[in-house]
């Protein structure tokens, strides 16, 4: 039987996110004026209130915590604290664009709901769980995007997101489905029992759910050629909440991958990781490729995370290569790291985005031209963020992508590591279009300054610190990461 | 009665729910589609809890979970049809077009 | 207690009376079918037009609207705000299908569960001050 000890060990900081949430919407539907402004304060807090409980779960003794649907082991947690910094981050970002973006002040308590749902999907030991904490962030997202009630673009970005998230949903869940029974079970690890560490007694409907999860799954993250609808909803979103879904939505789905596919199927790896391999060369290949043609810098950005998602997949791909838990836990350590990474560069272009793009009043790469002068500041930060997307050395950018090149190598799958690079150099190019116009000659000379307020250099400055850090001294996290229990 | 016929309906149900989710011009019957399929879905499950090798009860639980989200998940696909429709005065799939490439 | 009585003496009957009794019930069944749907369409579209004199007008084949003048199409949209109205129903509705399965088991669950319960409510409850504070209750 169940006690409240248990839930509370096992699900601590999404029990504060979900308290902190209500406490915010509580706040926020009975007061009136000005005294909103505070709404997303209590949402800063509660994440930080749940940041220290995430990480005292780290190294947590497995079976004293566990409860049957969710797993307290390091996989889950570090994937929580992952998603926690970046929400933090991302919530920074939101206040400080509040004068400029009006933004509903739902949007405080909603992204903590749709975090406690992130959260659960990268810890939970059960299908009902999964698909719960999968729809809680999904659903909460669609209201998100389009929180700009008056704005056609936020209005449509939503619907389509609606549309072609719920038929991802739609489609994970039936392959779930056949999960059930073929297992008779809904819970994880009796589902890998029936299986066998093959396909159990019926393969043929085990192959259609794995088939089904993995599309559901793909569109979730928008790798190609699930990606086209990447574009619309990340263009037409809020800028906070763009940064949301590029980087706690894409990795909390990651999350998932993980768990249901390497838990469930990970004796027979090797035969569905080469097709996330060539899904993982696809995905660079078309992303990168889609954001040279961009004007607008949102649209570039969001080519550029569809290509990020790729280089994300090829440490999944990598873990086919041998039985070794130790090949496993190095992919899996390189691919967090690049998560962080990807977390701290990607929410500070967006922000610095946004201020420049609030200052000239267009997302077009013009906004940027002659930043130099009007805000050398600004125009650093750009640059180090988008060296560290391109992945130049002395940048987190550089160091993630190396380690999951040395993983991709040392799974022999040198042709992953060739794209990697070929595409860099690609997604080089256009960064550098950015850099050109923001250090290029000016032609006329009234260019509007830059208003920015203290709040937004400091979403700026914490970005920044991230990326320098895992780019110069990336060896605390790495010795964090490699002494980590990933599955108990 | 066998396991077959049911596994049957849920094909038919998710197929008829992804062809109209992906070509019909509505919206609100593109909504409608994805229901279908959820509940395609709901069929597998409760089947496959009454034909179990062991019948138990996790499939049902896990259909009345899955009925509360498609609910939610059609009430916030509606809202936003609404704040769609109130800007553009239209429901067709062929208006959601103010951005391209 | 009669009523129950004869009920079960039917039920009986028709359990072990036999297969005839037990396919005459559903016989008398079909006869009513046949009865239910011939009725009907014999009065209405057989004997009436022979009965009836035929003298067509344009207020007679007007649509019926309670004596009034019918205006403008059958198919009016209905106005926005019933989908609002419709929209709280179902999410309230739906949810209340956590509570049965709770209530059978109440039991076996025990405090845990009765705990975990008023929490669930309590939520819901929290929701729907929401919309009344954001005026979703409010004809305007």
């Amino acid at each position: 039987m169940l006690t409240f000890t248990q839930v509370w060990n096992a699900l601590g900081p999404e029990i504060v996110l979900a308290i902190g949430g209500f406490v915010a919407m509580v706040y926020e539907f009975m007061v009136t004026g000005r005294a909103k402004q505070a709404t997303p304060w209590i949402a800063v807090l509660s994440v930080l209130t749940a940041i220290p409980l995430a990480w005292s779960k780290l190294h947590a003794p497995l079976a004293t915590y566990s409860i049957a649907v969710i797993a307290v082991d390091d996989f889950g947690t570090i994937f929580s604290l992952f998603i926690l910094v970046s929400v933090l981050l991302v919530l920074l970002f939101a206040i400080a664009s509040q004068a400029r973006l009006k933004l509903a002040f739902e949007y405080a308590y909603l992204v903590l709901f749709a975090t406690v749902g992130a959260m659960v999907i990268c810890s939970a030991l059960d299908l009902v769980t999964l698909y719960v904490g999968l729809e809680l962030l999904s659903i909460t997202t669609y209201v998100l995007v389009a929180l700009h009630r008056k704005n056609v673009k936020s209005s449509e970005a939503g619907l389509k997101y609606l549309i072609i998230g719920s038929i991802a949903s739609a489609i994970i869940l039936y392959g779930l489905s056949f999960l059930y029974g073929v297992a008779g079970s809904t819970g994880l690890s009796r589902i890998a029992t029936a299986l066998q560490g093959g396909y159990g007694s019926e393969p043929g409907l085990v192959y259609l759910s794995i088939a089904l999860i993995l599309v559901g799954i793909f569109v979730k993250i928008s790798a190609a050629p699930f990606h086209l609808w990447t574009a619309d909803v990340y263009e037409g979103a809020p800028t906070p909440i763009t940064a949301y879904l590029a980087v706690v939505s894409k990795g909390a789905v990651l999350g998932f991958l993980f768990r249901v596919i390497v838990w469930l199927f990970g004796a027979k790896l090797g035969e569905w990781f080469g097709l996330v391999g060539w899904i993982a060369i696809i995905t660079m290949v078309i992303g990168n490729l889609g954001a040279l043609s961009q004007r607008n810098i949102k649209r570039l950005l969001a080519y550029s995370s569809i290509g990020q998602a790729g280089y994300l997949l090829i440490p999944f791909s990598s873990l086919s290569s041998s039985t070794l838990a130790s090949v496993m836990w190095q992919n899996l350590s390189s691919t967090v790291f690049y998560l962080f990474a990807y977390s701290f560069m990607t929410i500070g272009a967006f922000a610095v985005f946004s201020v420049v793009a609030d200052a000239s009043g267009s997302e077009d790469v013009h906004a940027f031209t002659g930043l130099s002068k009007r805000s050398p500041w600004l125009a650093g930060m750009m640059t180090l963020f988008l060296l560290s997307l391109s992945g130049l050395p002395l940048t987190a950018g550089f160091f993630g992508k190396f380690s999951i090149f040395l993983g991709a190598l040392g799974a022999g799958q040198i042709w992953l590591g060739v794209v990697l690079f070929a595409t860099s150099a690609i997604a080089f190019y256009y960064y550098f279009g950015i850099i050109r116009a923001m250090y290029g000659r000016t032609q006329e000379g009234d260019t509007p300054p830059v208003r920015s307020s203290p709040m937004q250099h400091v979403v700026v400055a914490l970005c920044a610190i991230g990326t320098l850090w895992l780019g110069i001294f990336p060896g605390p996290v790495t010795d964090l990461l490699s002494n980590l229990h990933w599955f108990g | 009665m066998a396991l077959q016929p049911f596994l049957a309906l849920g094909v038919i149900l998710f197929g008829i729910g992804l062809y109209g989710a992906l070509t019909k011009r509505n919206l609100i019957i593109v909504l409608i589609s994805i229901e279908m399929m959820l509940n395609a879905s709901n069929i597998n499950l409760i089947a496959f809890s009454h034909f179990a090798v062991t019948p138990n009860a996790n499939g049902q639980v896990f259909a009345l979970f899955n009925i509360a989200i498609a609910a939610a998940e059609v009430a916030v696909g509606l809202a936003i049809l609404l704040a769609f429709f109130r800007l553009r005065n239209s429901a067709d799939v062929r208006d959601v077009n103010t951005m391209k490439w | 207690m009669a009523e129950e009585s004869y009920l079960a003496r039917f039920l009986d009957t028709c359990r072990y009376g036999g297969i005839r009794l037990y396919a005459n019930a559903f016989i008398f069944l079909l006869v009513f079918l046949v009865l239910a749907i011939a009725l009907p369409i014999g009065a209405l579209a057989v004997l009436g037009p022979l009965l009836r004199p035929s003298k067509p007008s344009k207020a007679k084949n007007a649509t019926y609207e309670s004596g009034l003048e019918p205006i403008g199409d059958a198919r009016s949209r209905y106005n926005v705000r019933y989908y609002l109205f419709a929209l709280m129903f179902v999410i309230f509705d739906v949810e209340i299908i956590f509570l049965y399965p709770w209530a059978v088991s109440y039991h076996t669950l025990g405090v845990f569960g009765y705990v975990e319960m008023m929490i669930f409510v309590v939520l819901l409850l929290i929701g729907l001050m929401y919309a009344w504070r954001k005026k979703v209750l409010e004809w305007m």
